[in-house]
């Protein structure tokens, strides 16, 4: 499975427009877009108390082969972690931990620093 | 050691002689008779004015509370309420802090020494200069008036042991027939307080400058112009309440008055003033160790403003209108430095740029009865409108109020 982070290319303050897109290995060669996950987002201030910020939507497809479409809200500039959490069609989690007390960070993430 | 023993006993004794009366029950109701509330409304000259602060002075009315964050700009609450709720004028002018966490008073931009009166005035009564809810305090400089030609210079000086401060304050004032001129000069330098033990309180300490004049000018028989300007500058204000200081409050408050004084029997006096004030306001964390994270938070605030009251008497009536506007700009931004020096500064505005406008008619109708009673009739009527100038601010606020517009305007 590979995740990569597409837009935006010049983040702002603001809610931005996130995209990133899904792929699924098939074979050394061949990678297909991966249909119907979500990419669970939760942006985090790892410089300041590891806050988050609010109205946050995860990315998900509007059609079969497209990329994943999102909302972003960058509080103010600086380091951001966009943390991230993979789910199938069924919400299972396949990769990834939610942000709690004790886990400031999950296994996959984006870091974006503007 | 000893002294917490016995305490301790004693307590425990109180408390054994308290169970062998009645239940102790903590819920209990104790039913209240009545309560008297004893106010002062105004506090005039002949009240005994401290040199030591504004803020204590304006303590003495049974209205106001101060919110102490340090030793110097105290928050004055009306009825309770903070400065969003009430109005704090100067002569009728409206000041905005440029303070995003209300270390900025406005009562801290006026000393002590030019001050004649404050006019608090409780809950809805004190809209004359715009709306409020909690009341409204309204500091009035000392008046000079053309008269007889007179000289009259002052000097005052003071010395406070518990944070060696030094009060040094001169004024003076001529007038004659045609033209006066009050000039009026404070300075404060104050160290750390100390504790009643001895003991330092870190962060207390603050120094400031106050320069005030006013010089008018008859124009006519019964017409009267006025320039005014007070210049206030306060460095080093500790807040040891807080966790971080203000390296700098600097206010610059200027206005041109009109006076009519009408030959009818009628109207009494035609006011018209306009005024214009600046302040600007630097928090400072560069001193206090052990922050999180530091921060700059500077903040501008520019009003431009009008008011023209007219008064007119009646047999018992004594009626006021007020024709009031004023144009605010407030910006106050704030840059975070991360501990990873590598890392990008991180930015955002607390006040987005943003442009007040304010337009309201106050009528007022006193009635006097007698000589103790009297009925105070009035009415206001407001348009208030706010608009964001910084699209940055704008897309920043939309995150926490996706639904929120550039601009918002009410009656």
């Amino acid at each position: 499975m590979l995740c990569a982070y597409i837009d935006p290319k010049t983040p702002k303050v603001a809610v931005n427009d996130i995209k990133v897109g899904v792929w699924t290995m098939q074979d050394m060669m061949n990678f297909p877009v991966q249909d119907g996950y979500t990419v669970k987002i939760d942006p985090r201030m790892t410089g300041m108390g590891n806050h988050s910020s609010p109205n946050n939507v995860n990315a998900t497809q509007s059609g079969a082969g497209n990329l994943y479409n999102g909302k972003l809200s960058l509080t103010m500039t600086g380091y951001w972690k966009i943390n991230l959490q993979l789910a199938d069609a069924a919400g299972t989690v396949l990769k990834g931990e939610e942000i709690s007390a004790t886990n400031e960070a999950s296994s996959i993430f984006f870091e974006i620093e503007f | 050691m000893k002294k917490t023993i016995a305490l301790f006993f004693l307590i425990f004794s109180f408390a054994e002689f308290y169970s062998q009366e009645i239940q102790t029950d903590s819920a209990k109701v104790h039913n209240i008779e009545g309560i008297i509330v004893i106010a002062t409304k105004n506090l005039s000259n002949s009240e005994a004015k401290p040199l030591s602060s504004i803020d204590e002075y304006l303590q003495k009315s049974g209205k106001v509370d101060m919110i102490k964050r340090g030793a110097y700009a105290w928050e004055p609450t009306i009825n309770n309420m903070p400065t969003e709720r009430t109005l704090v004028t100067i002569d009728g002018m409206r000041i905005f802090g440029a303070c995003t966490d209300k270390m900025d008073p406005i009562t801290s931009y006026v000393e002590v020494s030019n001050l004649s009166e404050a006019e608090i005035s409780s809950g809805q009564g004190g809209s004359c200069h715009g709306s409020t809810i909690g009341g409204a305090i309204d500091l009035k400089r000392t008046q000079n008036s053309v008269g007889e030609k007179r000289w009259n210079i002052g000097v005052n000086t003071g010395f406070e042991a518990v944070n060696q401060q030094k009060i040094f304050g001169t004024s003076a004032n001529f007038r004659n027939e045609k033209f006066y001129v009050d000039a009026d000069f404070m300075m404060r330098n104050a160290e750390n307080y100390k504790e009643g033990h001895g003991n330092e309180v870190a962060y207390s300490k603050f120094h400031k400058f106050n320069i005030s004049g006013v010089t008018g000018m008859k124009i006519g028989e019964n017409k009267l112009v006025e320039a005014s300007l007070i210049y206030d500058k306060a460095t080093d204000v500790g807040y040891p309440a807080l966790p971080m200081d203000v390296s700098l409050a600097e206010a610059m408050i200027t206005s041109l008055k009109f006076e009519i004084v009408p030959n009818s029997e009628f109207f009494k006096n035609w006011e018209t003033k306009i005024y214009y004030n600046n302040i600007t306001h630097r928090m400072d964390d560069t001193k206090r160790p052990n922050v999180p994270i530091h921060m700059d938070m500077p903040g501008f605030s520019t009003t431009f403003g009008y008011y023209s009251k007219l008064k007119a008497e009646k047999n018992q009536h004594q009626f006021l209108l007020n024709v009031s506007g004023f144009y605010n700009n407030s910006l106050a931004k704030m840059t975070m430095y991360p501990n990873n020096p590598a890392e990008n500064l991180m930015f955002m505005l607390t006040w987005p740029d943003v442009n007040t406008l304010f337009q309201g008619i106050y009528l007022e109708d006193l009635w006097k009865f007698s000589e103790h009673s009297s009925l105070k009739i009035l009415g206001s009527v407001g348009f208030h409108q706010n608009r964001i100038r910084s699209e940055f601010g704008l897309n920043s606020l939309q995150i926490f109020y996706p639904e929120m517009k550039a601009e918002k305007a009410e009656f």
